[in-house]
């Protein structure tokens, strides 16, 4: 497992106009091996391009970041992504998109088969894994998409605003199955959402940003009690974390 | 046991399950944007057509329009006939054809690749792009002069009349569908470990292609366009060629007949390339027109 650390790590971009905007500023952040972190903060904080940095996605213009020891140099298998977008590959069925990995990987049919089983099964995909996205609803396409990043058990998984797109409910039991799924695979997962709850429910970690720029204002720990039940979210603890996440983003 | 309680028994006439409502929802087919029956997308097309040759028939067969200026469905069959048996018309039809053939797939054999690097790389795409879009503007009927003196008033004239018309905007409108493939996509490649190649054989292709066969269906119809325009132009057969020298002998019926040819033909390239993108692509929505 490999830890994650940012390091005075700032972004501009260049405006239309000619001038630059500073949208990430001085991002000093440590992120455990094998934690839950999640990143939080109102749109436009920058909390996806911070993401997109670690994934080597998108390039700082300052700073220093590095997984597992080793400064990030570009997107690698050693961290999966999750998009908002779900990004699955429509011409490829959902077996088809959870074996995409090992095929880049040059994986042989009967072991992509094999992993490609236990996620399908461990997901609830099973009777799905020859159609094609399109013929899923949006959780079970987000479920898809846990399950490609998951294939080539990368030991970072970085998740852009997942379950931004989905149904309260859908995404409650998506909630739980991620937890369901990290108790089971340990790794490191950075999570980046704008819903205060979701974070608190998931992180171990929960990292606020403030807008524009986006500066760290707070790193809380979180240590309810897990496996953690949605239920957690009506204890006074949870309220009172919530309010000052909150008041901290609108500062 | 009365009728109405038998039938009540039996259930109503299309209904199997006796436990659904007395009263099903009754499909809305003027909803916007929504979906309708095949039958009725068939019989309604069909109904369109239909109702173009009941006025055609009305107009003509009762005298308001004289023949001269719009013969009657029957006579332009019979011109039709004429054409073929005595004139030769599938000959010129299948020249036509061969030109298309000749010009429109030399056209996109090339336009689709130039497009699609267009479009995924921007070294590319800043390089060609200027100078196809400035070449798209010129009208391809204005090369036809240049294209006379450079290859006579052969084939290969009207070829490349074809192959201008089509080729230029082609590689503008594939280099346009590759790049909308959603950068996520390559993103989340990128994750998986793929390089940049397999990337763009794996995903940016794939993303594309589906576009790029309905592009083709589209750009179809400008080849038959510009065929008869060749043909129109020191040619000595072809569709276009018999719809011109039936025009300079004023026979209306057998210029209609060509016309309508040209319609069917274009009917059948377009049904083709439909065919092949549900083919190809089982996936994918529907193509929309």
């Amino acid at each position: 497992m490999s830890d994650i650390r940012v390091r005075n790590v700032s972004k501009h971009f260049r405006s239309r106009a000619g001038g630059e905007r500073l949208v990430l500023d001085d991002i000093d952040l440590h992120v455990a091996a094998g934690s839950f972190t999640c990143i939080v903060g109102a749109s436009g904080c920058g909390k996806s391009t911070l993401l997109n940095m670690i994934g080597g996605l998108q390039e700082p213009t300052q700073g220093s970041l590095t997984v597992g020891g080793v400064e990030v140099e570009g997107p690698g298998v050693d961290r999966g992504m999750v998009f908002q977008s779900y990004a699955l590959y429509p011409w490829l069925t959902v077996r088809g998109n959870i074996e995409f990995g090992l095929r880049m990987a040059k994986v042989g049919r009967e072991a992509r088969r094999k992993v490609s089983d236990g996620l399908l099964a461990e997901m609830g995909l099973t009777d799905f894994a020859d159609s094609y996205p399109r013929e899923l609803s949006g959780g079970m396409r987000q479920r898809v998409a846990i399950a490609r990043s998951l294939a080539t058990d990368p030991p970072v998984m970085l998740m852009d605003e997942p379950f931004g797109a989905l149904d309260a409910l859908t995404r409650i039991s998506a909630q739980r199955l991620l937890l369901d799924i990290w108790q089971r695979h340990r790794r490191t997962i950075v999570f980046v959402t704008h819903d205060i709850n979701e974070a608190l429910l998931l992180g171990d970690q929960v990292v606020v940003l403030s807008t524009s720029p986006g500066r760290v204002r707070k790193v809380f720990d979180v240590d309810f009690e897990r496996p953690r039940s949605p239920a957690v979210a009506t204890t006074p603890e949870f309220v009172a974390l919530r309010e000052e996440v909150l008041s901290l983003i609108f500062e | 046991m009365t009728s109405d309680e038998v039938q009540a028994l039996a259930g109503a006439p299309g209904t199997t399950d006796p436990g659904a409502p007395a009263r099903a929802r009754r499909p809305r087919r003027m909803d916007l944007m929504t979906a309708i029956p095949r039958t009725w997308t068939l019989s309604l097309g069909v109904a369109g057509f239909a109702t173009v040759l009941a006025v055609w028939s009305v107009v003509t067969y009762t005298g308001w329009v004289e023949p001269f200026f719009l013969p009657s469905p029957s006579d332009v069959g019979r011109a039709f006939y004429t054409l073929v048996v005595d004139f030769g018309f599938l000959q010129d039809i299948g020249a036509s054809a061969f030109r298309i053939l000749v010009g429109f797939a030399l056209a996109a054999v090339l336009a689709v690749p130039i497009g699609i690097a267009m479009g995924s790389l921007r070294v590319v795409q800043a390089f060609l792009e200027p100078l196809i879009a400035a070449a798209r503007y010129m009208p391809a009927t204005a090369f036809i002069s240049l294209l006379i003196i450079w290859m006579g008033i052969g084939e290969a004239e009207k070829a490349g009349l074809i192959f201008i018309g089509v080729f230029f905007p082609l590689c503008l409108i594939v280099a346009d569908a590759a790049s909308a493939t959603p950068k996520d996509y390559l993103s989340a490649s990128y994750t998986l470990g793929a390089s940049r190649k397999r990337a763009f054989f794996h995903v940016l292709l794939p993303a594309t292609m589906p576009q790029v066969v309905d592009l083709l269906r589209i750009a179809s119809g400008w080849a038959w366009t510009y065929v008869v325009v060749a043909e129109l132009v020191a040619a000595q057969s072809g569709i276009g060629y018999v719809i011109l020298s039936a025009g300079r002998f004023l026979r209306t019926d057998q210029v209609i007949a060509g016309v309508l040819t040209i319609g069917v033909l274009g009917l059948i390239t377009d049904l083709f390339f439909r065919t092949l993108y549900a083919r190809l692509f089982p996936y994918a929505e529907r193509i929309a027109r």
